[in-house]
């Protein structure tokens, strides 16, 4: 009996030598680190064993299991709500946002007042709250901040938070869902003064999707993104600009991974074209618009999408046939990411 | 390296184990040895080299003063130990610290030095120096055999901190050890128990603890973080402890043990006899006793006592709140011993001893005297609010560890060890804390170990 512990410890051990390397982790979204490049200068700096340090963590036999041992500890031995800065509660991951990263709230209210000058339509913003649990009372006020940015831009703003309900937020990531994206599509657009009543066929996709925020708990249940379609969605034509090239489909719904399947995932300018729709709108925002773009492009005849994390804003004035001044506008953006991103709005 | 990471746990013991195992017995030594060193110059490349100075200054004291017939001579070279031990711990360590100083007293702005303290300095300078000593008392024979000497030195369980080994802990089993299964699984054991006080509770109050440290200040607040980092340091001290006893049993060593659960302590006289063992041995036989110990008049007993306790301050960290907490358990003490020994029964004790550390981890803890302002402020004044949100969440969530920390505080190891149900389920018991701390350690960034600045 007394010997179990070690045997076991041997066994891993071996296992653990004989497993092949990893590429992706694939519920952090991210490369794995390989073997690091060996060199005598390296390993007097000690960057050679620090690297080592990263690759063995890494490659380790079983890794996502060891997390979801922990994050099982966390959350039912220990009972602890918060991990790697994160929540996990009655089955969702939740961000922590508190005030601890450097706040760039100014500096986005400053860009979205220069970039307002420019544009004769109608012009609003929008702050989609943060997923956030009733439970954490701790961290930011949410509203607060949301109030306090409204009253520094110059245009009117259209208030988010009422619409925020159940199955408005992923369970594992911190994206609405499609059908939350259309509750805040038709407060919107009604503030537009567009219409909203279309009919939807809802569908879902087959493969479980583990959103960015799951892999800080390990914990819970996959979602399954859900697509909206009618006869106007199905026939859109996108063009997406990379940056380097433009491709165009007539399909919004790509087969990508995860969240990407929405317009194929963040890119500099992304444009939709629908036939039957009159006038334009260009939406200023962050990776939230690839799922609520489909709607709009159902009331407007061109649909543009600019994230400025991609693009720098003289070279966006400059794109060429791209952009109309007398079109509508619309600041749509993550709160979390409104505070915390420098880049986000130029 | 640290025992709590990957490359230790899953590479470097596994093999070193394999290799210590297959050799015969005369290389043991000497592969231990070799390990020891690449298990050092991992973190510290170019550090080894001042581990190497001491181990051949003292190898070649030791000769000398063991070979040497008059005092006066065998007198120069246990000073020649002394002055270039000691001298090296002044360079790294304190030069910094000294400069600092001397800036403040003579008004004048030298330039601190910058230096990198190399790992584990303080406690190998202090194994070390206990060889020579006790080599010129003639308590120990020389050790004439290099590779067993280089050995006692780098031996890597207990290189980087702790428990401090004198060399007459270990002489014998230098060179005659039970290199048995049994030890190994017993060993092993106690490796896991150490990992797992290290990496499960050490570093989960510890998170704890800088939480609230990162709040806005209250009072309650400021009490929750001095129980956290009481804990913090304890668990990950005692845990890192374990963890070297541990090894040692592996590789047929019997370590001294240095913490006996110290916060079940009824006094802080009965507190230092539970925490740090092997440094308040050290202090005890290699000054306080040849200083006179208490045998002496009041004035050279409060006199040594002092000494004791700032060096003791002084050892744990080149700084003023340091040398403050050390003479502070000095104060503490000389009350107890003068006055207040006699009142201390029961529960108040307990208390008592709890309050007091809790302030001298406070001392402790602090970056700078506005920190220790604010603090003393949080706890005694008005000045800042009791409680908040953010404190009582993280107390919320915080709640079962900080239960945890206080049960596994307690000897209650000691009393389910011999349990039927206990020796049945230890084993499964072992399994699920080793692959939980494991879990932690794959996951979490958060594995500071406070014993290393030492």
């Amino acid at each position: 009996m007394k010997k179990i512990p070690i045997i076991v410890f041997i066994v891993f051990t071996i296992f653990n030598l004989m497993m092949p390397d990893s590429l992706i982790s694939k519920y952090e979204n991210r490369r794995l680190s390989s073997f690091p490049d060996y060199s005598l200068d390296k390993v007097l700096k000690g960057e050679m064993q620090e690297e080592l340090r990263k690759y063995l963590n890494d490659q380790i036999a079983l890794r996502d299991g060891f997390r979801k041992l922990v994050g099982f500890t966390n959350n039912h031995l220990l009972q602890q709500l918060e991990m790697n800065d994160g929540y996990y509660i009655d089955g969702e991951t939740y961000y922590k946002f508190t005030d601890e990263a450097y706040d760039f709230t100014n500096l986005n209210i400053e860009n979205i007042n220069d970039i307002t000058a420019y544009f004769s339509g109608k012009q609003f913003a929008s702050l989609i709250p943060v997923k956030s649990p009733d439970e954490i009372t701790a961290g930011i006020d949410q509203l607060a901040l949301a109030n306090s940015i409204y009253s520094q831009l110059d245009i009117p703003f259209i208030d988010l938070f009422n619409v925020v309900g159940d199955g408005f937020y992923l369970k594992t990531d911190p994206h609405w869902t499609m059908s939350g994206a259309r509750s805040a599509y038709e407060l919107i657009i009604d503030k537009y003064g567009g219409k909203s009543d279309f009919n939807y066929r809802l569908s879902y996709d087959q493969n479980p999707y583990y959103g960015t925020l799951y892999s800080l708990t390990m914990q819970g249940k996959a979602d399954y993104l859900e697509f909206y379609s009618n006869d106007v969605i199905d026939n859109l034509n996108v063009c997406i600009n990379t940056g380097l090239e433009v491709n165009c489909e007539s399909r919004v719904y790509y087969d990508s991974n995860g969240y990407d399947q929405y317009l194929d995932g963040n890119h500099p300018l992304i444009e939709i074209y629908n036939e039957s729709g009159e006038g334009e709108i260009v939406i200023f925002s962050d990776s939230f618009s690839n799922s609520i773009a489909p709607f709009f492009a159902q009331n407007y005849a061109k649909v543009t999408l600019v994230d400025f994390r991609l693009i720098r804003f003289d070279y966006f004035l400059n794109v060429p046939n791209s952009i109309n001044f007398d079109s509508d506008v619309l600041f749509l953006y993550n709160l979390k990411s409104f505070r915390e991103e420098g880049a986000l709005t130029n | 390296m640290v025992f709590s990471s990957i490359e230790f746990l899953f590479y470097f013991l596994p093999l070193t184990l394999f290799l210590y195992f297959v050799v015969p017995n005369k290389y043991k030594n000497f592969v231990l040895m070799v390990l020891s060193l690449l298990f050092y110059s991992f973190g510290e490349p170019i550090y080894i080299l001042v581990m190497m100075i001491s181990i051949i200054v003292d190898y070649v004291n030791g000769i000398f003063i063991g070979r040497l017939k008059k005092k006066k001579i065998k007198r120069m070279f246990l000073l020649s130990s002394l002055i270039i031990n000691l001298g090296l711990l002044a360079i790294f360590k304190y030069s910094p610290f000294l400069v600092e100083v001397g800036n403040d007293l003579l008004n004048v702005n030298l330039n601190i030095p910058v230096l990198n303290l190399p790992i584990g300095i303080s406690f190998y300078t202090f194994q070390t120096l206990s060889y020579t000593i006790d080599v010129y008392r003639g308590k120990v024979k020389t050790q004439k055999n290099f590779i067993s000497f280089a050995l006692y030195v780098s031996l890597f369980p207990q290189l980087i901190a702790g428990p401090i080994v004198r060399y007459k802990d270990i002489c014998h089993e230098l060179n005659h050890r039970n290199n048995s299964i049994d030890n190994l699984i017993k060993g092993f054991e106690r490796f896991i128990y150490g990992l797992s006080k290290k990496v499960i509770l050490a570093n989960n109050i510890g998170l704890i603890a800088s939480q609230i440290k990162g709040n806005d200040v209250t009072t309650l607040g400021t009490i929750s973080y001095l129980f956290a980092f009481g804990f913090q340091i304890y668990f990950d001290f005692s845990g890192y402890s374990d963890m070297a006893i541990g090894l040692g049993k592996m590789f047929g060593f019997n370590f001294p043990e240095n913490f006996n659960y110290p916060y079940i302590s009824k006094s802080i006289t009965d507190f230092w006899r539970r925490w740090h063992m092997t440094l308040g041995t050290w202090f005890r036989d290699y000054l306080y006793i040849p200083l006179g110990g208490s045998r002496v008049t009041i004035l050279r007993l409060l006199f040594n006592l002092f000494l004791i306790w700032f060096l003791t301050g002084l050892w744990h960290g080149a700084a003023y709140n340091f040398i403050f907490w050390g003479l502070y358990f000095f104060v503490i003490l000389v009350i107890e011993k003068f006055f207040l020994s006699k009142y201390l029964k029961g529960i108040i004790a307990h208390i008592y001893v709890i309050v007091v550390v809790l302030f001298g981890w406070m001392l402790f803890s602090i970056e700078s005297l506005s920190e220790l302002s604010v603090l003393i402020q949080s706890l005694f004044t008005l000045k800042y609010a009791f409680s908040d949100v953010d404190t009582m969440f993280v107390l919320r969530d915080g709640m079962v560890v900080m239960l945890l920390c206080v049960l596994f505080s307690m000897p209650i190891y000691r009393r389910v060890k011999d349990m039927r149900v206990y020796i049945l389920i230890e084993p499964v018991f072992l399994i699920i804390v080793f692959a939980i701390s494991v879990g932690y350690i794959v996951d979490s960034s958060f594995n500071p170990f406070l014993y290393f600045r030492f």
